[in-house]
Protein backbone atom coordinates (compact mmCIF):
# COMPACT_ATOMS: atom_id res chain seq x y z
CA UNK A 1 0.00 0.00 0.00
CA UNK A 2 1.16 3.69 -1.02
CA UNK A 3 0.60 6.43 1.62
CA UNK A 4 0.55 8.67 -0.30
CA UNK A 5 -2.05 7.25 -1.95
CA UNK A 6 -4.46 8.10 0.77
CA UNK A 7 -5.35 10.86 3.49
CA UNK A 8 -5.12 8.50 6.00
CA UNK A 9 -3.42 4.62 5.64
CA UNK A 10 -1.99 3.48 8.90
CA UNK A 11 0.75 0.10 8.08
CA UNK A 12 -0.02 -3.49 10.55
CA UNK A 13 -0.38 -0.43 13.55
CA UNK A 14 -0.30 -1.87 17.22
CA UNK A 15 -0.68 -0.35 20.47
CA UNK A 16 -0.05 -3.10 23.90
CA UNK A 17 -0.50 -1.75 27.26
CA UNK A 18 1.43 -3.82 29.52
CA UNK A 19 -0.16 -7.74 28.69
CA UNK A 20 -2.84 -6.28 26.62
CA UNK A 21 -2.87 -6.03 22.97
CA UNK A 22 -5.26 -3.08 22.32
CA UNK A 23 -4.65 -2.61 18.51
CA UNK A 24 -3.21 -4.98 17.05
CA UNK A 25 -2.30 -4.76 13.41
CA UNK A 26 -4.61 -1.87 12.18
CA UNK A 27 -4.36 -0.97 8.17
CA UNK A 28 -6.46 1.99 7.38
CA UNK A 29 -6.85 2.84 4.23
CA UNK A 30 -8.54 6.17 4.12
CA UNK A 31 -8.94 7.18 0.78
CA UNK A 32 -8.90 11.20 -0.32
CA UNK A 33 -12.52 13.09 0.15
CA UNK A 34 -13.92 9.85 1.76
CA UNK A 35 -16.21 10.17 4.96
CA UNK A 36 -15.07 7.30 6.93
CA UNK A 37 -16.96 5.70 9.53
CA UNK A 38 -15.29 3.82 12.30
CA UNK A 39 -17.56 1.20 14.00
CA UNK A 40 -16.06 -0.83 17.08
CA UNK A 41 -17.86 -2.15 19.94
CA UNK A 42 -16.66 -0.47 23.88
CA UNK A 43 -13.68 -1.14 24.24
CA UNK A 44 -12.64 -2.20 20.42
CA UNK A 45 -9.58 0.07 19.89
CA UNK A 46 -11.49 2.99 18.43
CA UNK A 47 -10.11 5.78 20.30
CA UNK A 48 -6.76 4.36 21.17
CA UNK A 49 -6.52 4.00 17.15
CA UNK A 50 -7.26 7.64 16.68
CA UNK A 51 -5.18 8.65 19.50
CA UNK A 52 -2.09 7.26 17.18
CA UNK A 53 -3.54 8.75 14.21
CA UNK A 54 -3.26 12.02 15.83
CA UNK A 55 0.05 11.61 17.42
CA UNK A 56 -1.57 11.46 21.17
CA UNK A 57 -0.25 7.67 21.99
CA UNK A 58 2.93 6.66 20.11
CA UNK A 59 2.70 3.17 18.95
CA UNK A 60 4.33 0.09 20.18
CA UNK A 61 4.73 -0.82 15.91
CA UNK A 62 3.66 0.09 12.81
CA UNK A 63 3.17 3.67 11.41
CA UNK A 64 0.56 6.36 10.12
CA UNK A 65 0.61 8.59 7.70
CA UNK A 66 -1.31 11.33 6.96
CA UNK A 67 -1.70 13.25 3.46
CA UNK A 68 1.61 10.50 2.90
CA UNK A 69 3.41 12.06 6.00
CA UNK A 70 4.71 9.86 8.63
CA UNK A 71 3.37 11.53 12.26
CA UNK A 72 6.47 9.89 14.09
CA UNK A 73 9.07 11.56 11.44
CA UNK A 74 7.01 15.03 10.86
CA UNK A 75 4.15 15.35 13.79
CA UNK A 76 3.95 19.10 13.38
CA UNK A 77 3.80 18.86 9.18
CA UNK A 78 1.65 16.09 9.34
CA UNK A 79 -0.73 17.32 12.14
CA UNK A 80 -1.03 20.92 9.93
CA UNK A 81 -3.69 20.09 8.26
CA UNK A 82 -5.81 17.91 10.67
CA UNK A 83 -8.72 19.07 12.69
CA UNK A 84 -9.89 17.07 15.80
CA UNK A 85 -12.73 16.50 17.57
CA UNK A 86 -12.59 14.37 20.78
CA UNK A 87 -15.04 12.94 22.81
CA UNK A 88 -15.66 15.66 24.79
CA UNK A 89 -13.98 19.25 24.46
CA UNK A 90 -10.81 18.93 25.67
CA UNK A 91 -9.85 23.35 25.33
CA UNK A 92 -8.81 24.92 28.16
CA UNK A 93 -11.91 25.18 30.90
CA UNK A 94 -10.90 28.20 32.77
CA UNK A 95 -10.49 29.96 29.08
CA UNK A 96 -13.25 31.98 27.53
CA UNK A 97 -14.66 30.86 24.14
CA UNK A 98 -13.33 33.89 22.30
CA UNK A 99 -9.64 33.20 24.05
CA UNK A 100 -9.46 29.51 22.91
CA UNK A 101 -9.92 31.14 19.70
CA UNK A 102 -7.29 33.50 19.60
CA UNK A 103 -5.02 30.85 21.13
CA UNK A 104 -5.59 28.44 18.29
CA UNK A 105 -5.17 31.42 15.76
CA UNK A 106 -1.99 31.95 17.18
CA UNK A 107 -0.83 28.08 17.03
CA UNK A 108 -2.06 27.25 13.26
CA UNK A 109 -0.76 28.92 10.38
CA UNK A 110 -3.99 28.53 8.27
CA UNK A 111 -5.93 29.48 10.59
CA UNK A 112 -8.86 31.55 9.23
CA UNK A 113 -10.38 34.65 11.48
CA UNK A 114 -13.30 34.93 9.48
CA UNK A 115 -14.00 31.51 8.67
CA UNK A 116 -13.99 31.34 12.86
CA UNK A 117 -16.33 34.32 13.22
CA UNK A 118 -18.84 32.86 11.18
CA UNK A 119 -19.21 29.26 12.24
CA UNK A 120 -19.38 31.08 16.33
CA UNK A 121 -22.56 33.27 14.87
CA UNK A 122 -23.88 29.84 12.62
CA UNK A 123 -23.39 27.58 15.87
CA UNK A 124 -24.29 30.53 18.11
CA UNK A 125 -22.00 30.35 20.76
CA UNK A 126 -21.20 33.00 22.94
CA UNK A 127 -17.76 34.24 22.48
CA UNK A 128 -17.59 35.54 26.18
CA UNK A 129 -18.59 32.32 27.94
CA UNK A 130 -16.04 29.93 29.81
CA UNK A 131 -15.26 27.03 28.04
CA UNK A 132 -16.12 25.16 31.27
CA UNK A 133 -19.80 26.32 31.21
CA UNK A 134 -20.66 25.39 27.75
CA UNK A 135 -23.50 22.57 27.20
CA UNK A 136 -22.38 19.60 25.76
CA UNK A 137 -24.00 20.39 22.94
CA UNK A 138 -22.21 23.61 22.31
CA UNK A 139 -18.80 22.52 23.84
CA UNK A 140 -19.12 19.89 20.83
CA UNK A 141 -19.38 22.87 18.68
CA UNK A 142 -17.16 24.50 19.84
CA UNK A 143 -14.65 21.88 19.58
CA UNK A 144 -16.20 21.57 15.96
CA UNK A 145 -15.34 25.38 15.38
CA UNK A 146 -11.79 24.91 15.99
CA UNK A 147 -11.45 21.90 14.08
CA UNK A 148 -12.60 23.64 10.97
CA UNK A 149 -10.98 27.03 11.39
CA UNK A 150 -8.03 26.43 9.44
CA UNK A 151 -9.58 24.48 6.99
CA UNK A 152 -7.66 20.92 7.45
CA UNK A 153 -7.90 18.62 4.98
CA UNK A 154 -8.71 15.78 7.19
CA UNK A 155 -11.01 15.72 9.97
CA UNK A 156 -10.92 13.43 12.50
CA UNK A 157 -13.77 13.07 14.87
CA UNK A 158 -13.97 10.51 17.87
CA UNK A 159 -17.47 9.80 19.08
CA UNK A 160 -17.93 13.33 19.00
CA UNK A 161 -21.84 13.02 19.81
CA UNK A 162 -21.25 10.76 22.65
CA UNK A 163 -24.23 12.06 25.33
CA UNK A 164 -25.71 14.67 23.19
CA UNK A 165 -29.32 14.32 23.09
CA UNK A 166 -30.86 13.23 19.90
CA UNK A 167 -31.50 16.39 18.10
CA UNK A 168 -27.99 18.17 18.99
CA UNK A 169 -26.47 14.54 17.58
CA UNK A 170 -28.69 15.38 14.32
CA UNK A 171 -27.49 19.30 14.17
CA UNK A 172 -24.06 18.37 14.93
CA UNK A 173 -24.40 15.79 12.33
CA UNK A 174 -25.51 18.15 9.31
CA UNK A 175 -23.10 20.28 10.77
CA UNK A 176 -20.64 18.07 9.70
CA UNK A 177 -21.96 16.85 6.50
CA UNK A 178 -22.30 20.44 5.53
CA UNK A 179 -18.40 21.15 6.15
CA UNK A 180 -17.55 17.91 4.36
CA UNK A 181 -19.46 19.43 1.32
CA UNK A 182 -18.33 22.77 1.59
CA UNK A 183 -14.67 21.87 1.29
CA UNK A 184 -13.33 18.79 -0.47
CA UNK A 185 -11.77 17.22 2.70
CA UNK A 186 -11.62 13.78 4.25
CA UNK A 187 -13.58 13.04 7.25
CA UNK A 188 -13.04 10.27 9.71
CA UNK A 189 -15.33 9.52 12.62
CA UNK A 190 -16.57 7.16 14.65
CA UNK A 191 -19.58 7.02 16.49
CA UNK A 192 -21.61 4.70 18.38
CA UNK A 193 -24.97 6.07 16.54
CA UNK A 194 -24.77 3.75 13.46
CA UNK A 195 -27.87 5.26 12.17
CA UNK A 196 -26.05 8.32 11.55
CA UNK A 197 -22.64 6.37 10.51
CA UNK A 198 -24.62 5.36 7.66
CA UNK A 199 -26.43 8.36 6.66
CA UNK A 200 -23.18 10.84 6.49
CA UNK A 201 -20.37 8.16 5.36
CA UNK A 202 -19.17 6.16 2.20
CA UNK A 203 -16.77 4.38 3.63
CA UNK A 204 -16.23 1.98 6.71
CA UNK A 205 -13.86 -0.07 9.04
CA UNK A 206 -15.05 -2.15 11.54
CA UNK A 207 -12.58 -2.55 14.41
CA UNK A 208 -12.96 -5.82 16.72
CA UNK A 209 -10.84 -6.51 19.70
CA UNK A 210 -8.36 -4.54 17.97
CA UNK A 211 -8.48 -6.14 14.46
CA UNK A 212 -9.85 -4.44 11.69
CA UNK A 213 -12.14 -6.75 10.40
CA UNK A 214 -14.13 -5.02 7.58
CA UNK A 215 -12.62 -2.33 5.20
CA UNK A 216 -14.58 -1.02 2.37
CA UNK A 217 -17.71 0.79 0.48
CA UNK A 218 -20.89 1.56 2.64
CA UNK A 219 -23.11 0.80 -0.22
CA UNK A 220 -20.79 -2.18 -1.26
CA UNK A 221 -21.26 -3.76 2.37
CA UNK A 222 -25.28 -2.92 2.20
CA UNK A 223 -25.73 -4.15 -1.28
CA UNK A 224 -23.58 -7.38 -0.88
CA UNK A 225 -24.68 -8.17 2.54
CA UNK A 226 -28.34 -9.80 2.32
CA UNK A 227 -30.04 -11.92 5.21
CA UNK A 228 -31.42 -15.07 3.79
CA UNK A 229 -34.36 -17.13 5.84
CA UNK A 230 -34.73 -20.79 5.37
CA UNK A 231 -37.45 -22.76 6.42
CA UNK A 232 -35.88 -26.21 6.67
CA UNK A 233 -37.81 -29.32 5.99
CA UNK A 234 -35.27 -31.33 8.43
CA UNK A 235 -32.69 -29.73 10.74
CA UNK A 236 -29.18 -28.71 9.78
CA UNK A 237 -26.49 -27.78 11.67
CA UNK A 238 -24.57 -24.92 11.57
CA UNK A 239 -21.48 -26.12 10.29
CA UNK A 240 -22.71 -27.77 7.37
CA UNK A 241 -24.22 -24.17 6.32
CA UNK A 242 -20.54 -22.90 7.04
CA UNK A 243 -18.98 -25.23 4.81
CA UNK A 244 -21.44 -24.31 2.03
CA UNK A 245 -20.07 -20.88 1.47
CA UNK A 246 -17.31 -18.87 3.21
CA UNK A 247 -19.63 -15.85 2.77
CA UNK A 248 -22.01 -17.43 6.02
CA UNK A 249 -21.06 -14.50 8.30
CA UNK A 250 -23.76 -15.29 10.65
CA UNK A 251 -26.58 -17.63 11.66
CA UNK A 252 -29.37 -17.14 13.58
CA UNK A 253 -31.82 -19.36 14.56
CA UNK A 254 -35.95 -18.51 15.98
CA UNK A 255 -37.79 -21.90 16.20
CA UNK A 256 -37.81 -23.99 12.92
CA UNK A 257 -36.24 -20.87 10.64
CA UNK A 258 -32.73 -20.48 10.12
CA UNK A 259 -31.70 -16.92 9.16
CA UNK A 260 -28.44 -16.93 7.30
CA UNK A 261 -26.10 -13.72 7.11
CA UNK A 262 -24.30 -14.08 3.97
CA UNK A 263 -21.36 -11.14 3.28
CA UNK A 264 -21.08 -11.12 -0.90
CA UNK A 265 -24.45 -12.19 -1.33
CA UNK A 266 -25.23 -13.72 -4.58
CA UNK A 267 -28.56 -16.10 -6.00
CA UNK A 268 -26.38 -18.71 -6.55
CA UNK A 269 -25.08 -19.21 -3.21
CA UNK A 270 -28.63 -18.54 -1.42
CA UNK A 271 -29.64 -21.07 -3.60
CA UNK A 272 -27.14 -23.78 -3.05
CA UNK A 273 -28.33 -22.86 1.03
CA UNK A 274 -31.89 -23.94 0.08
CA UNK A 275 -31.28 -27.05 -1.26
CA UNK A 276 -28.72 -27.90 1.67
CA UNK A 277 -31.40 -27.07 4.45
CA UNK A 278 -34.58 -28.98 2.31
CA UNK A 279 -35.92 -25.18 2.57
CA UNK A 280 -39.57 -24.41 0.73
CA UNK A 281 -39.32 -21.13 1.49
CA UNK A 282 -36.54 -18.38 0.51
CA UNK A 283 -36.53 -14.76 2.01
CA UNK A 284 -34.02 -12.68 1.27
CA UNK A 285 -34.01 -9.04 2.89
CA UNK A 286 -31.50 -6.18 3.21
CA UNK A 287 -29.68 -5.41 5.87
CA UNK A 288 -29.13 -2.20 7.79
CA UNK A 289 -26.13 -0.85 8.87
CA UNK A 290 -26.89 -1.96 12.33
CA UNK A 291 -27.77 -5.68 11.71
CA UNK A 292 -24.85 -5.90 9.13
CA UNK A 293 -22.47 -5.32 12.13
CA UNK A 294 -23.80 -6.78 14.58
CA UNK A 295 -24.20 -10.26 12.52
CA UNK A 296 -19.77 -9.66 11.44
CA UNK A 297 -19.16 -9.00 14.82
CA UNK A 298 -21.46 -11.61 16.24
CA UNK A 299 -19.90 -13.87 13.37
CA UNK A 300 -16.55 -13.11 14.01
CA UNK A 301 -16.96 -14.11 17.45
CA UNK A 302 -18.87 -17.49 16.77
CA UNK A 303 -15.56 -18.42 14.11
CA UNK A 304 -13.30 -17.63 17.17
CA UNK A 305 -15.00 -19.88 19.05
CA UNK B 1 3.30 31.45 18.12
CA UNK B 2 5.78 30.74 21.21
CA UNK B 3 4.05 33.60 22.42
CA UNK B 4 0.63 32.45 22.60
CA UNK B 5 2.10 29.26 24.26
CA UNK B 6 3.75 32.04 26.89
CA UNK B 7 0.66 33.38 27.54
CA UNK B 8 -0.94 30.20 27.56
CA UNK B 9 1.47 28.83 30.10
CA UNK B 10 1.57 31.97 32.25
CA UNK B 11 -2.39 31.94 32.63
CA UNK B 12 -2.14 28.02 33.42
CA UNK B 13 0.38 28.73 36.59
CA UNK B 14 -1.35 32.53 37.32
CA UNK B 15 -2.98 31.17 40.54
CA UNK B 16 -0.57 29.34 42.12
CA UNK B 17 2.14 32.49 41.13
CA UNK B 18 -0.31 34.65 42.76
CA UNK B 19 -0.69 32.73 45.49
CA UNK B 20 2.94 32.73 46.37
CA UNK B 21 3.35 36.19 45.58
CA UNK B 22 0.46 37.10 48.60
CA UNK B 23 2.27 34.99 50.69
CA UNK B 24 6.26 36.79 49.89
CA UNK B 25 4.85 39.67 51.27
CA UNK B 26 2.68 38.50 54.20
CA UNK B 27 5.48 39.17 56.40
CA UNK B 28 6.43 42.08 55.32
CA UNK B 29 2.86 43.64 55.51
CA UNK B 30 1.97 42.36 58.87
CA UNK B 31 5.49 44.03 59.63
CA UNK B 32 4.08 47.08 58.36
CA UNK B 33 1.12 46.88 60.16
CA UNK B 34 2.13 45.97 63.05
CA UNK B 35 5.08 48.93 63.17
CA UNK B 36 2.17 51.60 61.91
CA UNK B 37 -0.15 50.24 64.55
CA UNK B 38 2.81 51.31 67.26
CA UNK B 39 2.78 54.37 66.24
CA UNK B 40 -0.34 55.16 67.23
CA UNK B 41 0.87 55.63 70.45
CA UNK B 42 3.42 57.53 70.16
CA UNK B 43 2.72 61.31 69.43
CA UNK B 44 2.92 63.20 66.57
CA UNK B 45 5.13 60.85 64.59
CA UNK B 46 3.78 60.11 61.51
CA UNK B 47 1.89 56.00 60.49
CA UNK B 48 4.76 55.31 57.96
CA UNK B 49 7.49 57.24 58.42
CA UNK B 50 9.91 53.86 59.23
CA UNK B 51 13.77 54.10 61.17
CA UNK B 52 16.46 52.26 60.01
CA UNK B 53 15.73 49.72 62.30
CA UNK B 54 12.22 49.29 61.06
CA UNK B 55 13.64 49.44 57.43
CA UNK B 56 15.88 46.33 58.35
CA UNK B 57 13.16 44.51 60.29
CA UNK B 58 11.04 45.05 57.16
CA UNK B 59 13.65 43.65 54.55
CA UNK B 60 14.58 40.46 56.71
CA UNK B 61 10.37 40.11 57.09
CA UNK B 62 10.30 40.30 53.48
CA UNK B 63 13.56 37.49 52.87
CA UNK B 64 11.14 35.60 55.37
CA UNK B 65 8.53 35.62 52.99
CA UNK B 66 10.54 33.72 50.76
CA UNK B 67 10.89 31.08 53.05
CA UNK B 68 7.39 30.84 53.01
CA UNK B 69 7.32 30.69 49.18
CA UNK B 70 9.16 27.40 49.50
CA UNK B 71 5.49 26.05 50.19
CA UNK B 72 3.75 27.13 47.21
CA UNK B 73 6.83 27.33 44.57
CA UNK B 74 6.70 23.63 43.42
CA UNK B 75 2.91 24.04 43.14
CA UNK B 76 3.89 26.58 40.29
CA UNK B 77 6.49 24.29 39.13
CA UNK B 78 3.62 21.33 39.09
CA UNK B 79 0.97 23.33 37.21
CA UNK B 80 2.52 22.94 34.01
CA UNK B 81 2.54 19.27 33.25
CA UNK B 82 0.34 18.16 35.58
CA UNK B 83 -3.00 20.66 35.52
CA UNK B 84 -2.70 19.96 31.56
CA UNK B 85 -2.63 15.92 32.21
CA UNK B 86 -5.48 16.48 34.78
CA UNK B 87 -7.79 18.79 33.02
CA UNK B 88 -7.14 16.63 29.43
CA UNK B 89 -5.81 19.45 27.83
CA UNK B 90 -2.65 17.55 27.46
CA UNK B 91 -4.56 16.02 24.21
CA UNK B 92 -5.85 19.57 23.16
CA UNK B 93 -2.43 20.89 22.89
CA UNK B 94 -1.00 17.46 21.73
CA UNK B 95 -3.29 17.39 18.61
CA UNK B 96 -1.98 21.16 17.72
CA UNK B 97 0.59 21.52 15.18
CA UNK B 98 3.18 22.25 17.80
CA UNK B 99 6.33 20.54 18.44
CA UNK B 100 6.74 18.93 21.42
CA UNK B 101 10.28 20.59 22.61
CA UNK B 102 8.44 23.85 21.73
CA UNK B 103 5.67 22.86 24.13
CA UNK B 104 8.19 21.95 26.81
CA UNK B 105 10.54 25.66 26.01
CA UNK B 106 7.49 27.58 26.26
CA UNK B 107 6.56 25.86 30.15
CA UNK B 108 10.23 26.02 31.47
CA UNK B 109 10.79 29.67 30.85
CA UNK B 110 7.06 30.40 32.35
CA UNK B 111 8.17 28.59 35.32
CA UNK B 112 11.95 29.95 35.16
CA UNK B 113 10.77 33.51 35.52
CA UNK B 114 7.52 32.88 37.89
CA UNK B 115 9.80 31.15 39.82
CA UNK B 116 12.85 34.04 39.51
CA UNK B 117 10.50 36.84 41.18
CA UNK B 118 10.48 36.12 44.46
CA UNK B 119 14.52 35.00 44.66
CA UNK B 120 15.32 38.24 42.30
CA UNK B 121 13.33 40.39 45.63
CA UNK B 122 15.08 37.87 48.38
CA UNK B 123 18.41 38.81 46.71
CA UNK B 124 17.81 42.48 46.63
CA UNK B 125 16.30 42.55 50.01
CA UNK B 126 19.55 40.29 51.57
CA UNK B 127 22.00 42.78 50.23
CA UNK B 128 19.61 46.09 51.11
CA UNK B 129 19.58 44.79 54.30
CA UNK B 130 23.25 43.65 54.42
CA UNK B 131 24.54 47.05 53.62
CA UNK B 132 22.60 49.10 56.35
CA UNK B 133 24.02 50.04 59.31
CA UNK B 134 21.07 47.97 61.43
CA UNK B 135 21.72 44.78 59.93
CA UNK B 136 19.89 42.31 61.44
CA UNK B 137 22.19 39.11 59.25
CA UNK B 138 25.82 40.07 61.21
CA UNK B 139 27.43 41.26 57.62
CA UNK B 140 27.10 40.81 54.04
CA UNK B 141 28.72 36.99 54.18
CA UNK B 142 26.12 35.38 56.15
CA UNK B 143 23.20 37.51 54.38
CA UNK B 144 24.26 35.80 51.48
CA UNK B 145 24.73 32.53 53.03
CA UNK B 146 20.88 32.81 53.99
CA UNK B 147 20.54 33.91 50.76
CA UNK B 148 21.72 30.41 48.88
CA UNK B 149 20.84 28.51 51.81
CA UNK B 150 17.08 29.87 50.81
CA UNK B 151 17.59 29.35 47.05
CA UNK B 152 19.12 26.12 47.19
CA UNK B 153 15.91 25.29 49.55
CA UNK B 154 13.92 26.92 47.36
CA UNK B 155 14.27 25.80 43.92
CA UNK B 156 15.42 22.24 45.43
CA UNK B 157 12.03 21.67 46.22
CA UNK B 158 10.49 23.06 42.65
CA UNK B 159 12.98 21.36 40.44
CA UNK B 160 10.85 17.99 42.69
CA UNK B 161 7.61 19.87 41.69
CA UNK B 162 8.64 20.07 38.46
CA UNK B 163 9.34 16.44 38.34
CA UNK B 164 6.46 14.86 39.69
CA UNK B 165 4.37 16.67 37.66
CA UNK B 166 6.05 15.00 34.59
CA UNK B 167 4.97 12.04 36.06
CA UNK B 168 1.60 12.61 38.23
CA UNK B 169 -1.63 13.46 37.04
CA UNK B 170 -2.60 16.26 39.71
CA UNK B 171 -1.04 19.04 40.64
CA UNK B 172 -1.58 19.19 44.02
CA UNK B 173 -0.36 15.51 44.26
CA UNK B 174 2.90 16.34 42.89
CA UNK B 175 3.46 19.68 44.92
CA UNK B 176 2.18 17.44 48.25
CA UNK B 177 5.38 14.48 46.91
CA UNK B 178 7.84 17.59 46.00
CA UNK B 179 6.94 19.01 49.57
CA UNK B 180 6.94 15.42 51.51
CA UNK B 181 10.46 14.01 49.70
CA UNK B 182 12.07 17.16 50.54
CA UNK B 183 10.85 17.51 53.85
CA UNK B 184 12.06 13.78 54.73
CA UNK B 185 15.04 14.14 53.46
CA UNK B 186 15.77 17.10 55.28
CA UNK B 187 14.96 15.49 58.78
CA UNK B 188 16.77 12.35 57.48
CA UNK B 189 20.25 14.60 57.08
CA UNK B 190 19.16 15.99 60.50
CA UNK B 191 18.92 12.93 62.22
CA UNK B 192 21.91 12.08 60.82
CA UNK B 193 23.68 15.01 62.22
CA UNK B 194 22.50 13.89 65.72
CA UNK B 195 23.61 10.36 65.60
CA UNK B 196 26.88 10.08 63.69
CA UNK B 197 29.62 10.04 66.57
CA UNK B 198 32.33 12.59 64.32
CA UNK B 199 29.72 14.90 63.34
CA UNK B 200 28.41 15.17 66.92
CA UNK B 201 31.83 16.13 68.09
CA UNK B 202 32.12 19.41 66.07
CA UNK B 203 31.36 22.31 67.91
CA UNK B 204 27.61 23.73 68.19
CA UNK B 205 28.24 26.71 65.55
CA UNK B 206 30.81 24.28 63.09
CA UNK B 207 27.51 21.24 63.49
CA UNK B 208 24.89 24.24 62.34
CA UNK B 209 27.58 25.48 59.16
CA UNK B 210 28.23 21.94 57.82
CA UNK B 211 24.36 21.22 58.65
CA UNK B 212 23.36 24.22 56.62
CA UNK B 213 25.97 23.82 53.67
CA UNK B 214 24.87 19.78 53.23
CA UNK B 215 21.29 20.89 52.67
CA UNK B 216 21.90 23.40 50.73
CA UNK B 217 24.72 21.41 48.25
CA UNK B 218 21.39 18.27 48.51
CA UNK B 219 18.79 20.43 47.88
CA UNK B 220 20.90 22.46 45.04
CA UNK B 221 21.25 18.81 43.67
CA UNK B 222 17.61 18.09 43.72
CA UNK B 223 17.12 21.23 41.78
CA UNK B 224 19.74 20.22 38.97
CA UNK B 225 18.35 16.78 38.91
CA UNK B 226 14.85 17.93 39.39
CA UNK B 227 14.47 20.01 36.58
CA UNK B 228 16.80 18.05 34.21
CA UNK B 229 15.10 14.61 34.96
CA UNK B 230 11.49 16.02 34.48
CA UNK B 231 12.27 17.70 30.84
CA UNK B 232 13.95 14.45 29.69
CA UNK B 233 10.83 12.37 31.36
CA UNK B 234 8.45 15.40 29.23
CA UNK B 235 10.32 14.72 26.30
CA UNK B 236 10.52 11.29 25.82
CA UNK B 237 7.32 10.39 27.22
CA UNK B 238 5.16 8.97 24.96
CA UNK B 239 1.89 10.98 25.80
CA UNK B 240 2.26 14.44 26.77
Amino acid sequence: MNPTEFAISTDLLTRRFGQRTAVNGVGLAVPRGAIYGFIGLNGAGKSTTIRMLLGLLAPSSGSVHLNGINIAFEPVRAKSRVGYVPDRPTAYPWMRVQEVIQFCEGVFPDWSPTLASSLLKKYRIDPRAKVSKLSKGTGAKLSLLLALSHDPQILILDEPTDGLDPIARDEFFEEVLRASLDSPRTVLISSHSLQDIQRATDHLGFLHEGRLIYQGRTDELLGTTKRVRLLPDTPIEDAALRRLSPDVSHIAREGRAVTVTLRNFSPAVAESLRTAAHSPNLDIADLSLDDAFKDIVKGMEATCS
Amino acid sequence: MFLTLLRKDWRLAKPAFLLMVVLFFVPASVGVAVTAYARIFEDKVPLLRFSNDDFADLLSLLVGGGWLCIFVGPAVAACQFARERRERTSEFLGALPVSRGRIIRSKALTTACMLAFPLLLCFLASISASTSNHNPFDGRTQALSMFGLLSAIFLGVCGLGWLFSCILSSEILATTAALLVSATLAFKIYLVFQVVPSLKALSPMQRELTLTWTIAVLFACFAIVGFIAGTIIASVRRTL
